[in-house]
């Protein structure tokens, strides 16, 4: 009897224990006041891979770099270039940047900062980041600007601040960067660079907080893998200053139900540009009106689908035209969202700075079935007993559509295809892949043998060098290198957008990269869809937090301005 | 008994050889090889990046090569370097097999402290109303879907949470996911902190294998009551607390402890979709994870891992059975 009241004793303690703690901080968690708070948590779904900038591969990594580390030139989200970390950016104008045939040199002052451990960055740290990324054992992913570049020098010794950069060809976006990979702390890193130049990918710089420090408005300060990651303010910042946010931790929420679960329940404060989805940030702005700002910002991701132009019925542009005349993608984007994601013309997305202003010259192929019709009986295509076209030969207007398997939006837009198509007499069947076999094997080497639909990330300083450029197609003979999936070739396509990845003047690439976008929209080798919408949602008291959909730059561009309100 | 044990585990040396040639080779030859894809995603990427990086991960020998030097690594306890984590996997699976455990046993205890007295209360009092709620309980356990479960856990315990307006019950607002609150560090308050991230996740996780158990323990327990030995034990005049304790009870479990058993390798593997949706860093989520995310290196470590796991615990699971049950006897 006794030893039973003991346990029940002791059962009545635990309970009590679990009832009170927890409630004390359930309650410190909820009446959190916004106004005066220098804490934000971001909910994102991806978990960053590394923090090294030379390594990084994913998004995620990115949006948390932009924090740790300062640009030297950085966008703002009306994409605007200003000088980040270096005094100005080098033009023809001034000399900073000046061509000598085919080659350049690049003037370039850095301002002066330190890094998270009071070391100042110097122009020694530039060229040992530009010497380790051209080392050939070191697994660097991309080195696309750092085969251009022929030598850097420090004008005013290693420990100044002054850099001339020399490169070996014209490269339109050369004063956008000052090497690939900017600079890296060469006192931390240089010991496990030269201990194993093919395992820098594996020093504990980049994921451990102790050692991985960079010249940022904020240092890493805690990883918890799988789960967490905060970074925590440089006070008086030569740059930035102290910013009023004193923390930010970023938690990782794989499933995306799960992410807006957490920003209902007021554990996250703000849902960055890699968490939600589009039909999630619509629901989410219906049932939580007032309690965030949801912000839908056009983009920079291009919906489309490749036409395989080796196929003898789609090489004839005719035909092309008919589908695109055949599908009517207004109703489609009013049908599915709301009219946010905009239908798309050309190849560069509207905001593109080489897109043309106003359309001008851009075709566009507004749904108008009977003009489908006209243009098929044009190519020789006439009604067949089962209601699909079909030519003098017999062959039937019957295409593949692919897309990745599992994607919903993508399954909706398929079957809107197949029904507007079905009306012009062009039967669709719907063959759908995994991600990981329709980017490893079907599109990239060419096996689709109709429709591929798919989307491109660009940048504002895409062009369509090797996207749509002959060199630019796939096969063997090139390692299935090239992004030219459909097969297009043209003669002035190929001289236009060479001469425009090589145009250093920004006036005349923006011309030669109009041209091409009409030029793009007259042939039409691959059908724009619409121009995707980057989501974010954040809590209306924290202020200068936006939407940004840049490659490259994420909404925590401008941390160190944002403030709790 | 020893021989017999000693003939199984050597009987496991080939049955791993096996696995790990077949996971190998599966993963190796699916299609999208992760540094090929590099170049699909990236325009920046040349075919000489490709082949240089290629040539750095060895990913350029053939595969019967790549096979062998990886098995003489892993023996050697180098399970590799994670691309997609930038860790070593040794450093991954040691983290994730703990926080694993801290769910997948936590879920297991409960499951467990509740489905074997209602299942014995069950089996018991047949057709009575708990008997009825018991079993429909059960029903609704097998049947409903864990992600969907977890989602509307999280709204009910940490969005909607309708109780808060009794003061007295605002501490039952829990965490929508997660495992800890950042910059909580060591101590009581770190260990309270994690017992409310791990209450939800620990619940929907207990659900199923609550359900299994009940099950299992209501069935076999109706089946001893009505065996004659039990009989004979009442008849002998034996307090019903003895029969049920002493007699039935210890036999009727002998099911369940083989299925018990046989599920601890399931604790180290973790629990994927649970762990996805309340964003917990378990070993499941990192088998998904490094799946989707092309990462072998990592993948064949937590496969390899698992299939050792299961192959134990089946010996241990036999030779536990034995134990139990006199009848059995293994030569």
């Amino acid at each position: 009897m006794r030893a039973r009241r003991q346990w029940s004793l002791l059962l009545l303690a635990l309970l009590l224990t679990l009832t009170l703690v927890p409630w004390q901080a359930a309650r410190a968690q909820q009446t959190g006041p916004a106004a005066g708070r220098d804490q934000v948590v971001i909910g994102m779904s991806q978990e960053p891979d590394f923090l090294n900038p030379m390594f990084a591969e994913m998004a995620a990594a990115v949006a948390v770099l932009d924090t740790i580390f300062v640009s030297d030139i950085e966008r703002d989200n009306t994409w605007k270039l200003f000088a980040q970390g270096v005094e100005a950016i080098p033009n023809l104008k001034d000399g900073t940047w000046k061509l000598d045939g085919d080659r350049m040199t690049l003037v370039w002052k850095i301002k002066p900062r330190n890094w998270s451990d009071g070391r100042p960055v110097t122009c020694a740290d530039f060229v040992f980041t530009h010497n380790v990324a051209r080392n050939e054992q070191v697994p660097v992913i991309v080195r696309d600007l750092t085969n251009r570049i022929s030598n850097i020098v420090c004008t005013k010794g290693a420990s100044g601040t002054d850099i001339t950069v020399n490169w070996k060809e014209r490269y339109a976006y050369a004063n956008l960067t000052i090497t690939e990979y900017g600079a890296l702390p060469r006192h931390v890193l240089e010991k496990y660079y030269r201990a194993n130049p093919s395992k820098l990918n594996e020093a504990p710089y980049g994921n451990d907080p102790a050692i991985t420090i960079g010249d940022g408005a904020y240092k890493l300060v805690e990883w918890r893998k799988g789960a967490s990651m905060t970074v925590e303010a440089v006070p008086n910042h030569k740059l930035f200053g102290t910013p009023k946010i004193r923390r930010i931790t970023w938690r990782f929420i794989p499933d995306t139900n799960a992410l807006v679960a957490n920003m209902l329940s007021g554990a996250i404060d703000a849902i960055g540009t890699i968490g939600i989805t589009f039909d999630q940030a619509v629901q989410l702005e219906r049932q939580a009106a007032g309690r965030f700002k949801v912000f839908f910002e056009e983009g920079l991701i291009w919906e489309h689908i490749d036409f395989m132009l080796d196929n003898p019925l789609l090489a004839d542009v005719r035909v092309r035209r008919a589908i695109a005349h055949g599908i009517n993608r207004e109703q489609m984007v009013q049908q599915l969202f709301g009219g946010k994601q905009p239908v798309s013309h050309s190849y560069l997305p509207t905001k593109h700075p080489g897109y043309p202003r106003g359309d001008q010259g851009v075709t566009k192929y507004p749904y108008d079935p009977a003009r489908a019709r006209a243009l098929l009986q044009e190519a020789g295509f006439s009604p067949g007993p089962d209601g699909v076209m079909r030519n003098a030969q017999g062959q039937r207007l019957s295409f593949e559509l692919n897309t990745t398997a599992g994607n919903r939006v993508r399954e909706q837009v398929e079957q809107i295809i197949q029904q507007n198509l079905r009306e012009i007499g062009i039967e669709i069947k719907i063959q759908n892949y995994p991600a990981r076999v329709y980017f490893g094997e079907i599109t990239n080497r060419r096996k689709f043998p109709g429709l591929a639909m798919y989307a491109w990330v660009m940048s504002p300083t895409s062009d369509c060098d090797q996207l749509y450029t002959s060199d630019g197609i796939p096969n063997e003979g090139n390692g299935w290198a090239g992004q030219n999936y459909p097969g297009y070739k043209n003669a002035e396509m190929d001289r236009l957008c060479k001469a425009a990845s090589r145009e250093v003047d920004e006036a005349k690439r923006n011309q030669l990269l109009n041209q091409t976008v009409q030029l793009f929209s007259r042939d039409i080798p691959a059908l724009p869809l619409y121009i995707r919408a980057s989501v974010a949602a954040a809590k209306p008291g924290l202020q200068g937090f936006t939407a940004v959909q840049l490659s490259g730059t994420y909404e925590t561009w401008n941390a160190h301005r944002w403030f709790w309100q | 008994m020893q021989r017999y044990i000693l003939r199984r585990l050597l009987q496991m040396v080939p049955i791993a050889l096996g696995i790990s040639i077949l996971m190998f080779a599966l993963l190796t030859l699916a299609p999208g090889d992760p540094v090929d894809l590099l170049i699909a995603s990236d325009p920046r990427v040349k075919p000489q990046d490709v082949a240089r990086l290629k040539r750095i991960y060895g990913l350029d020998q053939p595969i019967h090569i790549r096979y062998v030097k990886w098995l003489g690594r892993t023996l050697r306890g180098d399970l590799g370097f994670s691309r997609t984590y930038k860790e070593p996997v040794t450093h991954l699976m040691r983290d994730r097999i703990g926080n694993s455990l801290w769910l997948t046993v936590t879920a297991f205890v409960l499951a467990l402290v509740v489905a074997v007295p209602v299942g014995i209360y069950s089996a018991l009092h047949q057709y009575s109303p708990l008997d009825y709620l018991a079993t429909t309980f059960t029903f609704f356990g097998v049947s409903i879907p864990v992600f969907w479960f977890g989602i509307m856990m999280i709204y009910l315990f940490a969005v909607w949470h309708p109780w808060t307006a009794l003061p007295a019950l605002s501490w039952l607002v829990l965490p929508p996911g997660g495992i800890s609150t950042p910059g909580v560090a060591g101590g009581l308050p770190f260990y309270l902190d994690r017992l409310r991230y791990m209450l939800l996740p620990s619940i929907v996780l207990a659900l199923l294998s609550m359900a299994t158990y009940t099950r299992y323990t209501r069935s076999s327990m109706l089946e001893v009551i009505r065996q004659d030995y039990v009989r004979t034990a009442r008849s002998k005049g034996l307090a019903e607390r003895t029969v049920i304790n002493k007699h039935a009870l210890r036999n009727a479990l002998i099911p369940l402890v083989t299925i018990v058993a046989l599920s601890i390798s399931g604790l180290f593997a973790g629990a994927p979709i649970t762990e996805t949706v309340f964003a917990w860093p378990g070993v499941g989520r990192l088998l998904v994870d490094s799946v989707i995310g092309g990462d072998y290196v990592a993948a064949q470590a937590v496969l390899m891992f698992l299939a050792v796991l299961v192959l134990v615990f089946n010996l241990i699971a036999d030779i536990g059975y034995a134990l139990l049950d006199p009848r059995i006897r293994y030569d």
